[in-house]
């Protein structure tokens, strides 16, 4: 089982939701669930968000394996100068 | 307009050329002799990345006419180095890693070179002063003066 | 600081393989290509801050001698808007376009309204009067609280605020929220809180090298380009979707190029050079003089940032609220996001809100530049710390030590941070002797902080071995800064051969596996990372050959100095790396690797800077005697231009910090638009620089390394302001620290 947190500014697919469990052993099932759930939320975070997985910002990326017990947040992507 | 025939001396060659007029050295040594080495960062004078010589008194090149190199000597980047022995000013800017992007070192050298020719043993202010014609937006110039002061004491040792 | 010594060529610093090029002149940077038989484009600009294009005639323009091709907007595919990737950020690519050449409205001074291509420069120029374009003048916003009024006059009548009204059109692109926490209740438990408004200009990014194109269009549709850019498949990228192109169908060539500081991540010039070429059936080349990259390329946002923060008397943050205001330029996207991310990232707060808004002005669009978003968050928060460690009477590096974050602190942006080094390298700035050194009179010293992410992306990277044994290492990063040495220094490390055997070059997009852009501080990090890995594979390749030489299994062969060193038992000699190369052909033919990756886990940056100033009371003039920069590499690859990187970003730092700014007429003109009153530092404006490097490895990297160009630019405004305040007796809240100003703050005091 997985720790989602949703961010403020994603909480508007969660009806204000802000945390939740969700069974995913990646980062491509882990989106295609929360899409089930919040139908556009996982869409919406493949297109925008970055995935931090423990902290560590992953982005571009659906392979990603995902550790059972894995916090999970989601932050604007971040490109750079 | 009818071009204007110049015959000068660049970097040790004679050279003949025709030009417009209105056309700035810049652009002649650029756009008509393909000495590209020489960089237009401004073309209004501010930034030092054409700096050449020009009998022996550092100027922006594109602050001058074509027309007025005639039979003068003109020294530009390509002709610092001794064929393919690099000038020690080169060297040093090398070894200090005074560049990161690069578009500004032909002016710096051209420029570090008139310094030591007027004071081979410039202060890092006099250094400063000298050089603050010639913009860098990449080092914070920390390592050109470093590597100026350095060239400095290679050649009055080599001098000595 | 610590440096694993285990290392020969990583940790050191060799001259750069494309040294000597750029010593003599040799170097081709963008202006440098010219083709036989080349033509000259010139861009017409908007006289207008902001205006209705009414009509554009071009009819005696394209009769004008030398002329070949004449363009507007109504010659490029009208897209749809869309959000699309294209190099590191989204981009709408509508946006884009109509940057490129102004659809229907200029919004800004000096925004491209037409091209022409002629057989010169000068018949280019001449040929641009003779376009005739009747305008509609309409009011100019320049200012941010101005562009978010109800009555503001407005850029996009099709723009609207989301979550605000579908029916009124307004200036406000996008907006976010961070909250935590309780903010009422975190405030209602300090004992002592600081409130300030803070603004910054817009500034640019200052690049010596004007963009730069040279295209040619062939009669079978296949363009070549060749330009000046920090990612060539990103201007790949850009190019094919604003002319409707296949990417394929597009080959683009990067030029050297003299700096960039993340404008060079965009387009301006390259699909006008294109069509230009498919119109003329000619090369053409187009170059912007100064002008032109200050009116209409570039800069960064503007900002306003208000912040207000709550601490106990001992020292403990507990609330925090921030509303960042960041000007985008013409179209939407200022970097508000990381600005927001950016602000409260650096310290543990338990209760905080953070606010942005991004918002349109008759300005050029902005572009990336140097860790985007977060040098003016961190003035705004760096500012507000030093003034709340004044109030509670505590050092303020340890006021910062005590609410750091460290491995396993929430960040503010959401995620938990890993291994990082903000701790280390406060307590390193704190045990520098410039902290400690006395000051005179009217001199004064300040610290700033600095955070930046650094990102990974996509790289690839292609050795290839000669029969020689030497290396031919290929990228299509470019390089803007060294790089090339730092590819060099990671496969001699891995291959376990000399640094001079081996030939980086950076390739163009139809020879080079897929890079993105040189910037945010990834190509160390990411690019870095496919060169391991395609030395790895090249490794294991040349183990199986020396294994089939030998006749032993291939786990039994180990690879040690650049050479196979077969089992005792076999009775064999070592292989040198020359050798397995010169008999490459009898044992499965030439040897080359390759590795492409999407790197993740780029690792945070934290800077501390300390900066001593004098100040002249008679004058206002602000003279920076002493800087000192130290950041967290992780691990410095090459510590020369590690250091180099600290301080250029310093450099343009302090030159936001004291100098820099747009200064516009109420018509949005831009009045200083060359860089004699776009005054950037000279070397008489700085000190030496000095830098420590700390490194606390990134865990995510095979050496360690966290990206490094990024983060220097983040600290030295609030380090300056502070040190001037501290000078003067001052409290600045508003950048430059320009003398009128600063002598205005002495006089009011």
């Amino acid at each position: 089982m997985l720790q989602v947190d949703l961010s403020f500014d994603l909480q508007e697919f969660s009806s204000g939701l802000e945390s939740l469990e969700v069974e995913a052993t990646n980062i491509r099932e882990l989106l295609a669930q929360l899409d089930i759930r919040f139908p556009g939320l996982g869409a919406k975070i493949e297109k925008d968000m970055a995935v931090t997985i423990n902290g560590v910002i992953y982005q571009e990326t659906l392979i990603e394996p995902i550790e059972d017990g894995s916090e999970i947040y989601f932050i604007p992507k971040i490109g750079g100068g | 307009m009818s071009k204007a025939h110049v015959t000068t001396t660049i970097n040790g060659d004679v050279v003949e050329y025709l030009c417009e007029p209105d056309q700035s050295m810049l652009e002649v040594l650029r756009d008509n002799l393909e000495l590209t080495g020489t960089k237009e960062g401004c073309a209004t004078g501010d930034c030092g990345a054409c700096s050449v010589s020009l009998d022996g008194r550092l100027v922006c090149s594109c602050l001058v006419l074509g027309v007025e190199a005639e039979g003068k000597q003109i020294e530009t980047i390509e002709g610092i180095a001794d064929g393919s022995e690099l000038h020690p000013i080169q060297q040093k800017f090398l070894e200090n890693a005074a560049l990161q992007c690069g578009i500004c070192t032909p002016g710096f050298i051209v420029a570090t070179k008139a310094l030591l020719a007027k004071n081979p043993d410039p202060t890092e202010e006099e250094a400063r002063y000298f050089l603050a014609g010639n913009l860098c937006r990449c080092t914070g110039y920390d390592k050109i003066i470093r590597a100026v002061l350095d060239a400095a004491a290679e050649m009055r040792g080599a001098a000595s | 600081m610590s440096t694993n010594k285990d290392y020969k060529w990583v940790g050191t610093s060799p001259i750069r393989p494309d040294g000597a090029d750029k010593v003599t002149g040799k170097a081709a940077f963008g202006a440098d290509k010219n083709l036989p038989g080349m033509l000259h484009g010139k861009i017409l600009r908007s006289p207008y801050g902001h205006a209705k294009i009414k009509s554009i005639d071009t009819s005696a323009a394209e009769s004008a001698p030398g002329v070949l091709a004449v363009m507007t907007s109504k010659d490029l595919p009208d897209l749809a808007s869309e959000m699309g990737e294209a190099g590191e950020s989204a981009v709408d690519f509508r946006d884009l376009s109509q940057n490129i050449l102004a659809a229907g409205k200029v919004l800004y001074h000096g925004h491209a309204v037409a091209a022409v291509a002629a057989t010169s420069p000068k018949l280019a120029k001449q040929a641009l009067k003779l376009i005739k374009v009747e305008y509609e003048e309409l009011p100019v916003v320049l200012e941010i609280e101005d562009a978010m009024a109800d009555d503001a006059p407005i850029l996009h009548e099709n723009q609207f605020t989301p979550g605000g009204s579908q029916d009124k059109p307004s200036n406000i692109a996008g907006k976010m929220k961070l909250p935590r926490g309780d903010i009422e209740k975190g405030f209602a438990e300090a004992d002592v809180i600081v409130e300030r408004e803070f603004t910054t200009p817009t500034v640019h990014q200052g690049y010596i090298e004007p963009h730069a194109v040279t295209a040619s269009m062939s009669a079978s549709g296949h363009a070549d380009v060749w330009c000046c850019t920090q990612g060539a498949f990103v201007v790949r990228a850009m190019t094919a979707k604003v002319l409707n192109m296949d990417v394929g169908k597009v080959k683009v060539t990067p030029s050297e190029i003299g700096g960039g500081f993340g404008a060079k991540t965009t387009v301006y010039l390259e699909p006008i050079a294109v069509k230009l070429s498919e119109m003329s059936g000619r090369p053409v080349k187009m170059v912007m003089d100064r002008e032109e990259v200050l009116r209409a390329t570039g800069p960064t946002s503007a900002s306003v940032i208000k912040i207000k923060l709550g601490a106990t008397n001992d020292g403990k943050l507990v609330a925090a609220e921030g509303t960042l205001k960041y000007g985008a330029g013409a179209y939407k996207g200022s970097p508000m996001g990381p600005g927001c991310m950016c602000v409260f990232a650096s310290y543990e707060i338990p209760n905080f809100v953070v606010r942005g808004f991004d918002v349109v002005l008759n300005k050029p669009k902005v572009a990336a530049y140097r860790a985007p978003g977060a040098p003016m968050a961190a003035f705004a928060m760096e500012s507000v710390m030093n003034e709340m460690a004044g109030k509670l009477d505590l050092d303020p590096i340890d006021f910062r030590l005590e609410n750091a974050v460290k491995e396993g602190s929430v960040a503010a942006y959401g995620p938990k941070f890993p291994a990082i080094g903000f701790v280390e390298t406060l307590k390193a700035a704190k045990e520098h002797p410039h902290y400690s050194a006395p000051l005179g009179k009217n001199q004064g010293r300040g610290v700033g902080t600095g955070f930046w992410f650094n990102i990974g992306m996509q790289s690839s990277a292609t050795l290839n071995v000669n029969e020689s044994g030497s290396v031919t290492l290929i990228t299509g990063s470019a390089d803007i800064g060294g790089s090339r040495a730092s590819m060099a220094l990671f496969a001699a490390e891995e291959l376990g051969i000399d640094y001079d055997l081996i030939t980086p070059l950076v390739s163009n997009t139809e020879e080079a596996g897929y890079c993105d852009v040189t910037g945010g501080s990834r190509t160390t990090f990411a690019t870095g990372m496919a060169v391991v890995k395609a030395s790895k594979n090249l490794v294991a390749n040349m183990k199986k050959r020396a294994a089939k030489t030998w006749g032993v299994e291939v786990d039994e062969v180990l690879w040690q100095d650049g050479q196979a060193v077969p089992p005792f038992s076999s009775g064999k000699n070592p292989m040198s790396m020359a050798e397995i190369a010169a008999s490459a052909a009898k044992t499965g033919g030439p040897l080359t690797a390759s590795a492409s990756l999407t790197a993740q886990g780029a690792g945070a940056g934290f800077g501390v800077h300390i900066c001593d100033v004098e100040v002249d009371p008679e004058t206002g003039k602000t003279d920076v005697i002493r800087y000192t920069a130290i950041q967290d590499a992780g691990k410095a690859i090459h510590p020369a231009y590690v250091e180099g990187q600290y301080q250029g970003g310093a450099a343009q730092g302090i030159g936001w910090a004291l100098n820099e700014e747009y200064v516009y007429n109420d018509k949005g003109v831009l009045q200083n638009f060359g860089f004699l009153d776009y005054r950037m530092p000279v070397a008489n404006d700085l000190p030496m620089i000095d830098t420590v490097i700390v490194e606390v490895p990134n865990p995510a990297h095979p050496y360690g390394v966290r990206g490094v160009g990024e983060t220097p630019i983040v600290p030295p405004l609030a380090a300056v302001a502070e040190a001037v305040n501290n000078a003067a007796g001052v409290r600045i809240t508003d950048l430059p620290i320009s003398p009128p100003r600063l002598l205005a703050e002495i006089d009011a005091k």
